[in-house]
């Protein structure tokens, strides 16, 4: 009686299962035939008042439709609740083409993006980063580069001259001084920062723009290392392979003093308008160290010797991106400045 | 400075090589040239002609009919020039021809036929004058070709006169002959000159230099120069080289000036006692162009006893000079001090092409080259000419001679190549230095033309051995470098880390900005004038303070760019300068500027603590404190600003811009400004990052809200929260604020989460409780009262 009771139990159970279409619906059947007062386990405690032998063979009864069911119960569990997931999927309604939630765009100045990244190149090939004051003695300035006072060179850049009897620095290379007084060769070193030159402003010239001063001192240094490692250094910088060529140019902290061409980027050395038809561009100055430099910075000229240039970081920028008046460099105008 | 081409021929071969590529050669072994103009190319088919007949006609009052002969022919012309006449020789382009801009053709004037054109010399290239015809010397042969006969056909080098200012030889044509005939490997010819041993006992005009910043001072005297203008190839030689023929005399000592690079001038004779060159007294001295000048007394006098008759190396006076009158002159050849012609010159704004070249240093053995040369072509010219005073040479300053030792193998260490000896001894000798050898080693012996200035050490002879030879012939090579660890600049990383994060992570723009305040914006705006170490000659008047403070930079970028934008953040790393016990304190600085129209001022302000403290946070691990400023700038809101102090240390302040500023620039602009010491946050000793300490035991956290009087600041009430001791404490947390309804008046309340735990076992209900209590009452000790 209570077998047939319990098998007939069972193929209702399995029949509603399958109907079922939903998670709460087949919760439901579980709790009426499985639950603390559902329907099998209402047989399970009836099993107390039977014998032994009656007992042992329902109560295993029992246990395997109880064990079934429940295995059936979260099977279809399962597949309902995928059907589920599918049905919401299947009517979601998602625009994967709406704006994100924004963050604000900030903007690293032009000429901080190209000197961090000549800064890196440099570091890559072994430069140290220095850096000196904007506000120069004149010492560093003027004397220790080798330009005594009445020295002409003083006048080829004017100078802002300060009422601390200061200058405003007009190159970079017065880092050299005062690096060679902190650091003993050899050494390779770069200083980017900011000049200023008292001149008049238009597009292609500004009173404040920025250099990168390079310095190489090694026992063993030779003009023709200073082209191979120009080379290479340009190359770097410019993301290309380029040709250099020295020609004779007067600087008083160097000696050879050279102005460096490298061939013209735009028609790549054929010759076109920007290059003057000449296929060449000057680019940057550089030369051997003078020796009055060097002891200057207490280096033996006898022992070591060095290389040093000068890049305009500013007119790198302007190359790089395009820009055509200088001036907007030192704007503050965001319409500029935040592209 | 202008260089021609068949001046340079006169000295060296230079026949059967192509001028524009030996102008590159220049450009790659001594100096820039930086145009090649090819002259006279223009000029064709004209010839002197002679003006026959000469008719005015009804139908103009300017136009003459002429009948010109070419020599060939006899033809009609029609002319307007005012010097037209008959007799006269005139420069003739025929039918055919042409000049400068223009073809001559066959044409009607005024209905009469023309067959060719009477030309001016600036029509045919040969001077600037147009206000009439060019009229040749009656000896010139009808029917001679006017290119030949001015010497028209010729190269023109434009040199790049920066290129030289180290080289007091190349602001001559022989200098640059010299260089070309070393490039060129051809001769150099001598240059001639005449003799003056033979005057040697004629009388000698006396001269005294009283100051050595004369160096040398050298005249003679000449007599009966009867010749009024130079000879044509002269003429054409200085027009092409920017300067104007003005009378034989003159024209000479320009010439030689062009010619040797040595700069002469000539005194009329008459008057003249003694040469006396003496310091200036600060005396009024009218120069020959007519202009009275105060010119100061650091300057030398050419005298006339005690008179003064020139500015030494500049220009002369106007009553001694030479006028078409002048028949016997006095010769001036000098050589000053450099430094004392560059900064008069500069000082008196009268940068002459004597001034340009005496401050380069000049050789001094080029006065009396200059005196040959120039007794030279006078006599060659002027038939009558005559020297009536002899050569008077006073030498203050010998020029000083330079010889250096050497040796081969330092020349190819420093190039980088070893060159055969033969090969730099030849380069040398072709720039006319005097070089022996023994053995390995070498000594030179310099030219005194390049002593003066540009060689003195080994470096310079390998620059002369290397440029002659070719920079681009030089093989590049590799280094051979010991290796050495790079030692980092930790500095700049941070300042790169600092301009990363308010440019990519807070959306702000880096600007560059002027290291001088513009006082002009301070005053318009409110902020007034702001002094600081003055720059002695300013762009403008209002640019002449270096700036102390970021701030007024960036509100003026706000003036600029709240026309375009309602709401920004800009940033700037600058220099920032004063003077502290009589020494230049320099540092970088930060500022950073926020505006908006739409966000409150005191969110804005908020929002740069927040970002200043993150940056803090990112890049030495520390936690910043705030407190008020007693010595407020005028810029800063009296209520909402606060100093930025980590450690006792003052690294900036931070504040809300002040309202009457606000005002002025913008009333909707809300602004806030900080400022942030570059160096001292570089000296800040970064914390080391804490990892894992995490506890497996689960965390109580309790939220509670503290009333409090309106007037207590936030941090006081953290301090007191902090202070409270707890043996299971981790951290607690503001959560928020809150003012108004259903709080007293004067009250707010403040929300704080404690986070309770413990690292050897989960907390009991017992000990939260306990904790509760504890806390509780802590902060009713300290006057709290405690909701939750």
């Amino acid at each position: 009686m209570l077998k047939e009771n319990l098998l007939q139990m069972k193929s209702e159970a399995e029949k509603r299962i399958e109907e079922a279409k939903s998670v709460a619906v087949i919760d439901e059947i579980r709790v009426e035939f499985l639950g603390k007062k559902g329907k099998i386990t209402e047989i399970l405690k009836g099993l107390k008042d039977l014998s032994v032998e009656e007992k042992k063979e329902l109560g295993k009864l029992a246990n395997e439709v109880k064990t079934e069911m429940e295995e059936k119960i979260n099977r279809a569990i399962e597949v309902v609740t995928e059907q589920e997931i599918e049905e919401k999927l299947a009517k979601e309604n998602f625009d994967i083409t709406f704006p994100g939630r924004e963050c604000p765009k900030g903007s690293l100045h032009p000429v901080t993006v190209v000197q961090r990244r000549a800064e890196e190149i440099f570091k890559g090939m072994g430069f140290m980063i220095a850096d000196g004051p904007e506000i120069e003695t004149d010492y560093y300035n003027f004397e220790m580069l080798n330009i005594p006072k009445d020295h002409p060179a003083r006048d080829m850049q004017d100078t802002y001259y300060l009422s601390t009897g200061n200058v405003l620095r007009t190159q970079t290379s017065a880092c050299q001084s005062r690096f060679m007084e902190k650091v003993k060769p050899p050494f390779r070193m770069i200083a980017p920062g900011r000049c200023f030159r008292n001149e008049a402003m238009d597009a292609s010239h500004e009173n404040t723009f920025f250099q990168l001063e390079g310095m190489m001192v090694e026992k063993d240094l030779s003009i023709a290392n200073l082209v191979y490692i120009m080379k290479t250094l340009l190359s770097e910088i410019l993301e290309r392979d380029v040709k250099v060529r020295l020609r004779p140019g007067f600087f008083p902290f160097v000696e050879p003093g050279f102005e460096l061409d490298i061939n013209c980027l735009l028609c790549g050395g054929t010759g076109c308008p920007t290059c003057k038809h000449s296929g060449w561009i000057e680019l940057l100055p550089c030369g051997m160290v003078h020796p009055n430099v060097l002891r200057a910075g207490g280096i033996d000229p006898e022992e070591y010797k060095g290389f040093a240039f000068g890049v305009g970081l500013t007119r790198l920028a302007m190359m790089k991106y395009g820009i055509h008046d200088i001036r907007e460099l030192n704007s503050g105008d965001l319409r500029v400045l935040n592209k | 400075m202008k260089i021609s081409m068949n001046w340079i021929s006169d000295y060296v071969d230079i026949s059967n090589i192509d001028v524009s590529k030996l102008a590159l050669s220049f450009t790659m072994s001594t100096a820039e040239i930086e145009e090649v103009t090819y002259m006279g190319k223009e000029i064709n088919n004209v010839v002197v002609g002679q003006i026959l007949t000469c008719e005015e006609i009804p139908e103009s009052k300017k136009l003459h009919k002429l009948t010109v002969d070419t020599g060939s022919e006899v033809v009609q012309c029609m002319c307007g020039a005012p010097n037209a006449r008959v007799g006269i020789k005139i420069p003739f382009a025929k039918v055919g021809g042409s000049v400068i801009g223009m073809k001559i053709g066959a044409a009607k004037l005024a209905g009469y036929d023309s067959f060719g054109m009477c030309c001016s010399g600036k029509e045919i290239g040969f001077s600037d004058d147009h206000s009439g015809l060019l009229e040749f010397e009656d000896s010139v042969v009808v029917g001679t070709d006017v290119k030949e006969l001015l010497q028209l056909e010729d190269v023109i080098w434009e040199v790049d006169n920066k290129s030289i200012t180290n080289r007091p030889d190349l602001w001559g044509h022989y200098g640059i002959a010299r260089e070309i005939a070393a490039i060129t490997g051809r001769k150099l010819k001598e240059m001639p000159v005449s003799d003056l041993e033979q005057y040697k006992d004629l009388p000698k005009i006396p001269v005294e230099i009283q100051d050595d910043r004369c160096r040398r001072y050298a005249c003679m005297v000449l007599d009966n120069v009867k010749r009024p203008e130079s000879p044509y190839y002269m003429q054409t030689r200085l027009f092409y080289c920017g300067m104007r023929a003005i009378s034989f005399l003159v024209d000479l000592t320009n010439y030689i000036m062009l010619d040797v690079g040595q700069p002469m001038h000539a005194f009329e004779r008459e008057g003249i006692e003694k040469i006396v060159v003496r310091a200036s007294r600060g005396e009024k001295f009218t120069t020959l162009d007519n202009v009275e000048r105060e010119v100061g007394n650091e300057t030398l006098f050419i005298c006339n006893n005690d008179k003064p008759i020139a500015l030494a190396g500049i220009m002369g006076g106007l009553d001694s000079e030479v006028t078409e009158k002048t028949k016997s002159i006095i010769l001036e050849s000098a050589n000053f001090d450099a430094g004392m012609i560059r900064r008069n010159a500069a000082k008196l704004g009268m940068r002459t092409e004597a001034s340009a070249r005496y401050e380069k240093t000049l050789d001094s053995e080029y006065v009396i080259d200059a005196l040959k040369r120039f007794v030279y072509l006078l006599m060659e010219n002027d038939e009558g000419a005559t020297v009536s005073g002899g050569l008077s040479d006073t030498i203050k300053k010998p020029q000083e001679e330079v010889t250096i030792q050497i040796t081969k193998s330092y020349i190819d260490s420093y190039i980088g190549e070893a060159l055969p000896l033969e090969k730099i001894v030849s380069i040398l000798e072709s720039l006319k230095f005097e070089v022996k050898v023994n053995g390995e080693e070498l000594t030179i012996k310099v030219p005194t033309f390049r002593a003066s200035k540009d060689v003195g050490i080994k470096a310079d002879i390998v620059e002369e051995v290397a440029r002659i030879y070719g920079f681009d012939n030089i093989i590049p090579a590799p280094t051979k470098v010991s290796l050495e660890p790079l030692r980092m600049n930790f500095d700049r990383e941070t300042e790169y880390k600092v301009k990363s994060m308010l440019a990519e992570n807070f959306g702000l723009s880096e600007v560059h900005s002027y290291i001088w305040y513009d006082n002009k914006f301070n005053q318009e705006v409110g902020i007034g004038n702001l002094e600081g170490i003055k720059v002695l000659s300013p762009s403008a008047p209002e640019l002449a303070d270096i700036r102390q403070c970021m701030a007024p930079t960036l509100l003026n970028f706000a003036n600029e760019n709240k026309k375009n934008y309602d709401a920004f953040g800009i940033f700037d790393i600058g220099s920032v300068a004063s003077v502290v016990n009589g020494e230049v304190e320099e540092h970088k600085e930060l500022g950073v500027l926020l505006a908006s129209k739409s966000e409150g001022e005191n969110d804005l302000f908020y929002r740069l603590k927040g970002m200043i403290n993150h940056i803090l946070r990112v890049t030495k691990n520390v936690e910043l404190t705030y407190l008020p400023i007693t010595e407020k700038k005028d810029w800063m809101n009296p209520v909402k600003t606060a100093k930025i102090v980590y450690n006792d240390v003052e690294l900036g302040y931070l504040s809300v811009i002040h309202p009457k500023i606000k005002n002025n620039i913008d009333k909707k602009l809300n602004v806030a400004v900080l400022e942030l010491n570059m160096f001292k946050l570089y000296e800040i000793e970064g914390k080391e990052l804490s990892f894992g300490g995490a506890s497996k035991y689960p965390e109580v956290s309790f939220d509670l809200s503290l009333l409090i009087d309106k007037t207590l600041p936030y941090a006081t009430v953290k301090k007191d929260l902090n202070n409270f001791e707890s043996a299971i404490i981790i951290r607690n947390e503001f959560v928020d604020l809150y003012e108004g309804v259903g709080l007293p008046e004067d009250k707010k309340s403040m929300t704080f989460t404690f986070v309770w735990g413990a690292k050897d076992h989960t907390l009991t209900g017992e000990e939260v409780e306990a904790e509760k209590v504890k806390l509780l009452e802590y902060l009713n000790s300290k006057g709290y009262t405690s909701r939750y």
